[in-house]
């Protein structure tokens, strides 16, 4: 349990800190913004109605148990309130809360949203002991579910016309992201993000053929080792599969119609951290190949990037459709890929008996 | 708003009616079955529990406002309490509510619950001027999701780890559907 007078948690830029009375003059700044508020059920605030909001915010910091944190957000640099983050208790039982932030337009763009979402999970997972986290938000409001993307959170669902406010019925885009999720991300995620784009680390992208292949190599052999963790009933299959013999089947591919490679680097160090290959068969049918963005520059925009670029290369050859394969195991992509517009149409079983009854289901 | 003495649904083989003390017998018959409550955050139910139960929906027959409608489903062959139909409206959303229902196991697999889910829905958007139903379930749960969607329910979701039920975290399929599609294809009842 936290108590309110101490409840404070730091990002490298921002203080996050509980409300007081004075925040409501900067608060007002973009509670009255129309372009801020257009997606919330209020506003734009008069100045009374800002008032009211903050006093809320505070009253609801004496509640025992308390379930409602909605927290301002500090700039440090000028020690401004630029925004507000809230985690707000929607299922105790199942230990789940809501995800909620406000910016001020004047400092749309720099990450903070992303920086303090980001403490903000930290904190209703660590601090709070929550298993699982939402955020929604309208379908139209790229900003916001891009935060919910850079954070670590998967789309689950959409919710059509669930709320109706300022005259019409809203649909919503729900996501989510679940401790033991987190865990494995929060290693992965730099605490603080300069730019909306790639992370605050420059990245370059080439474009390269079939003649380049072994460029990849190393990042391939760290996605096949990726394959063989999450597999459940073909890591044999994939322990034996080896770069050359994925190179080969490339090539081929590449004789018969045409292979691209988009490649990820960083702009400093000049290293390779992602690719994507794409291939065209003689048919017309496009497929992406192979696509992997190292751990330390994911959730950055890198992988969208190499994808919009493979996809406009398949544009301007004329594709009749484009495919790709999901290894069994990986399923956890399908959200990246729906988000370019692919969607799950056949499942491929494969006999094997050697495996027997003993997996179970 | 209904009156609740006259709140009384008919369909073909079934009538929808308030539940009432002694109904829990036949209630008791399949709470108790594990194939029933398979998917429901209880084990099977004890006398004791179900007798607790039944006062507790008629509790909710008099709530002012009333939030919860849980119909008692007899079958006219025999008069028997065969199940339970029930809409919940959401506190805190807009003309909403969630659907759920139970079937005794003998009545399986003859098109009796989306019979009567028809029912439902016609009067949560017809009486109660709801705006949206939605349904979950365990993505296990074939039978319970054949129904939502031959009502023409449109899934919406799946809700990872979203409750903890009977020792584990368990994911839920989220249906529902909206007053605007149900009126192109289905009457309401007067």
């Amino acid at each position: 349990m936290q108590d309110k007078t101490n409840l404070m948690l730091e990002t490298e830029r921002l203080i996050i800190r509980d409300f007081r009375e004075e925040d409501w003059r900067d608060a007002h700044e973009y509670d009255s913004d129309p372009e801020v508020v257009k997606y919330q059920p209020f506003g734009p605030n008069t100045e009374e109605e800002t008032k009211a909001h903050i006093s809320r915010a505070i009253a609801r910091q004496e509640e025992s148990p308390r379930t409602f944190y909605d927290f301002a957000i500090v700039r440090k640099s000028d020690n401004k309130l630029i925004g507000e983050c809230s985690i707000n208790i929607t299922n105790a039982g199942n230990k789940e809360a809501m995800l909620g932030y406000l910016l001020n337009r004047k400092d749309w763009n720099q990450g903070y949203i992303t920086e303090a979402a980001r403490k903000i999970i930290a904190f209703g997972f660590e601090q709070l002991g929550l298993h699982r986290i939402i955020a929604s938000c309208d379908p139209a409001n790229t900003g916001s579910y891009r935060v919910m993307e850079k954070s670590g959170m998967q789309r689950e669902g959409y919710l059509r016309e669930e709320r109706m406010f300022k005259g019409v019925w809203r649909d919503f885009l729900l996501y989510s992201i679940l401790e033991k999720e987190w865990q494995n991300l929060k290693n992965a995620l730099p605490e603080k993000e300069d730019k909306e784009n790639d992370g605050g680390r420059e990245v370059e992208y080439l474009e390269k053929n079939q003649n380049d292949l072994d460029i990849i190599r190393p990042l391939w052999d760290k996605l096949n080792a990726h394959h063989i963790t999450v597999s459940k009933y073909f890591k044999d299959t994939r322990a034996v599969t080896t770069f050359d013999m994925r190179k080969k089947q490339l090539m081929e591919k590449s004789y018969q119609g045409a292979l691209r490679i988009d490649l990820a680097r960083d702009a400093v160090t000049k290293e390779y951290i992602g690719y994507c290959v794409t291939s065209v068969d003689p048919e017309k049918q496009g497929e992406i190949e192979s696509i992997y963005v190292e751990k330390d520059y994911r959730l950055s925009g890198i992988g969208d990037s190499l994808m919009t670029r493979a996809l406009a290369w398949l544009e301007t050859v004329t594709v009749k459709k484009t495919i790709l394969g999901v290894a069994e195991g990986n399923e956890g992509v399908f959200a990246f890929y729906r988000r370019h517009n692919f969607y799950p149409r056949v499942t491929v079983l494969m006999h094997r008996p050697e495996l027997g009854a003993k997996t179970e289901q | 708003m209904p009156n609740n003495k006259s709140l009384v649904l008919e369909t073909e083989r079934l009538i929808l009616r308030e539940f009432r003390e002694e109904d829990w017998r036949d209630v008791q018959e399949y709470r108790s079955d594990p194939a029933v409550v398979k998917y429901l955050p209880f084990e099977p139910a004890t006398e004791e529990e179900t007798k607790t139960l039944i006062t507790k929906i008629i509790g909710f027959q008099k709530a002012q406002p009333r939030m919860v409608y849980n119909f008692a489903l007899i079958d006219k062959k025999d008069d028997k309490v065969i199940g339970s139909c029930s809409l919940e409206l959401s506190i805190d959303g807009d003309k909403q509510g969630e659907i759920g229902y139970v079937l005794n196991r003998n009545n399986w697999n003859q098109g009796l619950m989306t019979e009567c889910a028809r029912k439902v829905i016609s009067f949560g958007f017809g009486q109660l001027g709801m705006h949206r139903i939605f349904g979950g379930c365990d993505p296990a749960n074939t039978a319970s999701y054949r129904v939502m969607e031959k009502l023409g329910m449109q899934k919406e979701g799946h809700l990872r780890e979203h409750e903890f039920r009977k020792g584990a975290w368990r994911d839920i399929l989220l249906y529902s559907i909206l007053e605007h599609e149900w009126k192109k294809n289905n009457q309401y009842i007067s």
